[in-house]
């Protein structure tokens, strides 16, 4: 035989070797054999298989390629398992197709779970490669199942790029903020740091019964399934309004004073310790914790103080450089000093008023130390209640105080976790206001 | 092998050490040093540029002659043979290790249907080709990759900027000064490229630039490194410091530029498989050269095959029969340190030989 032939045969049985050994990889993993999971929903069930695991699919058979604008169909199916992955591998069973979460968005624990702790959900979810460390953990008052259902805005017709798209208010806002399970996770395995989720909640307004995916619909053998509309035709519409007008330091998600058709509500955060939900955030908390992070670029304040102005102002507040945060060392407690930075501009004052007389009795510097004062306040007594209600640090101030120890093992004597709850705030915040209406009488 | 420019051969010696350092030494050394990997990163960079410097100061009176030659010169052809072996057994064993994680964090993120024998045995053919290729062609192959490497673990820096807790450096000696300084220094072998630069001089066009091709690899090796370091300390806390994929793969999952750049990790990881073909195409040519200097024979071609065998049996070996973090933090480490010890022993007996000779030639 001569070499050529060799090689030939050679290169043949190689090919044909490769070919076996790496179809069944490409087949699992061929997109005509995968289910793309876009929403991941765990809520507590009754029983042994104490787990009961929703996930929510595109229908990819409903896109146009001329990309309509049609309101997409989800598909939702309802798993009771022990486990997250024993739920996956039902629910391979179930529908014929493998499930991959490399799409998945959001994953919502319902509040009842996460007051038992949700720690080995998110390290079996962390530990699945499919699963993107940018997806969004919000934690949700009430069932996480409903909260999926009803998740959806009449403004953004595709459900993935609505989830992709809907953190983002926290950083106009502050009322939220972007936490990602990545994120999450790191600050899960840290001992000496609480952990925040994103909490969100049943818009009031939209009765249970509109959920068409009740849990009561499931099979016996644990799964149901079946499409749910998110599409507004197919919604009641709300029944009644809000009872009246929370103030903005009593505002979660479930309780805010909005009236639509949309039916879940991201207002707040859900604080949590080792895993275990222990509280929530209002939505003046939260703008706290992101002026403290950073994380808002730009927020709405309104002063409401007779003595710099007989009605409400309403100020536009940017952030003019990231805060400043130190710690030090004083007998043994944790100060921690934070040092915040705005510019802000009026944009609004109550109306009725002749806005160009109005603006010569408007003493700038007054404003902006009323702004400060306001500021300031907010921020300690939300940095209390982290250190004497929650007893822990969610504004990773650990992070600066590491710094005053030398090696690690000075570090973990020092019990971070416990001096927390000794802490004293040094807020300073520095705001300049501008008068800036666009138009003025 | 053909004579190597200057810039082929800094490309060379850098992906030697490259392959250690994304795929197994910056793990190690974020998981011992923690918050003070990027100062050990400093201060092992710093002893592998010594050790370089005293290397080529040894090398001065050898310009141009092959390690294995100057090891006969100080104890014969038994000698040449034993050493000879000696760092044969380490580069198989540095390919084996390397080739090892490899495949197992691609049977994870995407063969998971498919055994790691198989992927390994795609790697090894890869290599045997590597090595039958006329005119060097791995060498422009590796001459083109490793830039494009260097760029991406930029990129990766880069691209997490906004992710990092520039906070994580803190405390600022992490486990201690021992930790750091004294049982950080077996963090050394991640510069594999000193072994290398043992067997570039005969390979050399020009071995009169050898000590400025040396320095500037390791120099570069040592940037890459602190790149890769700080990366995933000032990433994630300890948990991804113990886990079966590399951290660095990791890292690039957290990169997204708005929705438009999402999912960067599937062009790292392409990325990463054709910097291995061309780690282990190094490696498996220097493995050769040194069989055929140790063995005499004439035509060294048709043996690619059988180490490309024996490279797929030590990988599966490891694989199947052994704990890999032990034998990656420890039996690594102690081959690297003897390895060099034995290297740098032979150069200075081979430099008092020559001066001894000198003296009585004089006399």
């Amino acid at each position: 035989m001569s070499k050529n032939m060799l090689k030939f045969f050679l290169i043949v049985i190689l090919t044909l070797v490769f070919m076996y050994a790496f179809s069944t990889s490409y087949t699992s993993d061929s997109v005509d054999n995968i289910s793309y999971v876009i929403a991941l929903a765990v809520d507590e069930n009754d029983g042994d298989q104490n787990l009961q695991v929703t996930f929510e699919f595109m229908d990819t058979s409903t896109f146009s390629n001329e990309g309509s604008s049609e309101s997409k169909s989800a598909i939702i199916d309802t798993i009771n398992a022990t486990s997250i992955n024993s739920a996956i591998n039902l629910l391979n069973a179930y529908i014929g197709k493998q499930v991959n979460l490399s799409h998945c968005k959001v994953v919502v624990f319902s509040d009842k779970i996460a007051q038992k702790g949700i720690s080995a959900e998110v390290s079996e979810l962390m530990n699945n490669i499919q699963v993107r460390p940018s997806t969004n953990l919000i934690i949700c008052k009430g069932n996480a199942l409903e909260y999926i259902q009803n998740s959806t805005s009449q403004l953004e017709k595709i459900l993935t790029k609505y989830y992709d798209i809907f953190p983002n208010s926290s950083e106009y806002t502050g009322y939220t903020s972007n936490i990602m399970i990545g994120e999450f996770y790191n600050y899960l395995t840290t001992k000496e740091c609480g952990n925040l989720a994103i909490l969100g909640g049943l818009n009031p307004t939209i009765s249970p019964s509109n959920s068409s995916g009740n849990p009561s619909n499931e099979s016996a053998d644990g799964s149901s399934s079946g499409e749910s509309s998110k599409g507004s035709s197919e919604k009641e519409k709300p029944k009644e309004k809000p009872d009246n007008c929370t103030p903005i330091s009593k505002i979660i998600s479930g309780n805010a004073p909005i009236l639509g058709e949309r039916g879940t509500e991201n207002i707040g955060l859900a604080v949590m310790k080792d895993g275990v939900y222990l509280g929530d955030l209002t939505a003046e908390e939260t703008l706290c914790h992101t002026l403290i992070s950073g994380e808002v670029n730009s927020f709405l304040l309104t002063i409401n103080n007779t003595k710099i102005f007989k009605n409400y102002l309403d100020i536009e507040l940017f952030e003019n450089m990231s805060p400043k945060i130190s710690v030090e060392i004083e007998n043994d407690n944790p100060k921690i000093n934070i040092n915040i930075k705005l510019v802000g501009r009026i944009s609004g004052i109550k109306d009725g008023i002749n806005y160009s007389d109005e603006q010569s009795n408007l003493d700038l510097e007054k404003i902006s130390k009323v702004t400060e004062e306001t500021i300031e306040k907010c921020i300690t007594d939300y940095l209390n209640k982290t250190s004497t209600e929650f007893k822990c640090d969610i504004d990773y101030f650990y992070n600066y105080a590491k710094r005053r120890f030398f090696t690690v093992q000075d570090w973990k004597n020092y019990d971070w976790s416990s001096k927390y709850t000794n802490s004293k705030f040094n807020v300073n915040v520095e705001a300049k206001v501008y008068y800036s209406l666009l138009h003025s009488d | 092998m053909e004579k190597i420019n200057n810039k082929e051969a800094i490309s060379l010696t850098i992906s030697c050490s490259l392959g250690i350092t994304v795929f197994i030494s910056s793990q190690i050394i974020a998981s011992e040093c923690l918050s003070s990997s990027l100062i050990n990163t400093g201060f092992i960079s710093l002893i592998a540029m010594g050790l370089t410097l005293i290397i080529c100061m040894l090398y001065k009176k050898f310009i141009g002659i092959s390690f294995l030659d100057i090891t006969e010169f100080v104890g014969g052809k038994f000698l040449k043979f034993i050493v000879g072996s000696a760092f044969l057994f380490y580069f198989i064993f540095t390919l084996a290790i390397v080739l090892c994680k490899a495949v197992n964090c691609l049977q994870i993120v995407y063969y998971p249907m498919t055994h790691p024998n198989y992927t390994v045995l795609l790697f090894v053919i890869t290599a045997a080709i590597a090595c039958n290729l006329k005119n060097n062609g791995f060498l422009r192959a590796t001459f083109i990759i490793v830039p494009i490497v260097i760029v991406a673990i930029f990129f990766i820096f880069v691209g997490n900027l906004k992710n990092f807790n520039y906070e994580n450096i803190f405390p600022i000696m992490g486990n201690g000064i021992r930790a750091t300084f004294f049982e950080g220094t077996t963090n050394l072998f991640t510069f594999g490229g000193i072994a290398y630069i043992l067997f570039l001089p005969q390979n050399l066009k020009r071995p009169d630039k050898f000590m400025s091709i040396s320095l500037i690899s390791i120099a570069i090796s040592s940037i890459l490194l602190t790149f890769v370091t700080a990366t995933i300390i000032l990433m994630f806390n300890k948990n991804v410091t113990s886990g079966q994929l590399f951290p660095l793969y990791i890292a690039v999952r957290y990169i997204e530029f708005g929705t438009f750049f999402q999912r960067l990790d599937s062009a790292f990881l392409l990325i990463m498989n054709i910097a291995i073909c061309s780690f282990l195409g190094i490696y498996s040519n220097l493995c050769l050269g040194i069989i055929k200097e140790i063995t005499n024979i004439s035509d060294i071609k048709p043996v690619s095959f059988c180490f490309a065998l024996l490279l797929y049996a030590s990988t599966i070996l490891i694989d199947a029969k052994f704990e890999l973090e032990f034998m990656q933090n420890t039996f690594f480490k102690a081959l690297f340190f003897s390895v060099i010890a034995l290297g740098l022993l032979i150069l200075i007996i081979a430099n008092l030989k020559k001066s001894y000779k000198k003296i009585e030639i004089n006399n």
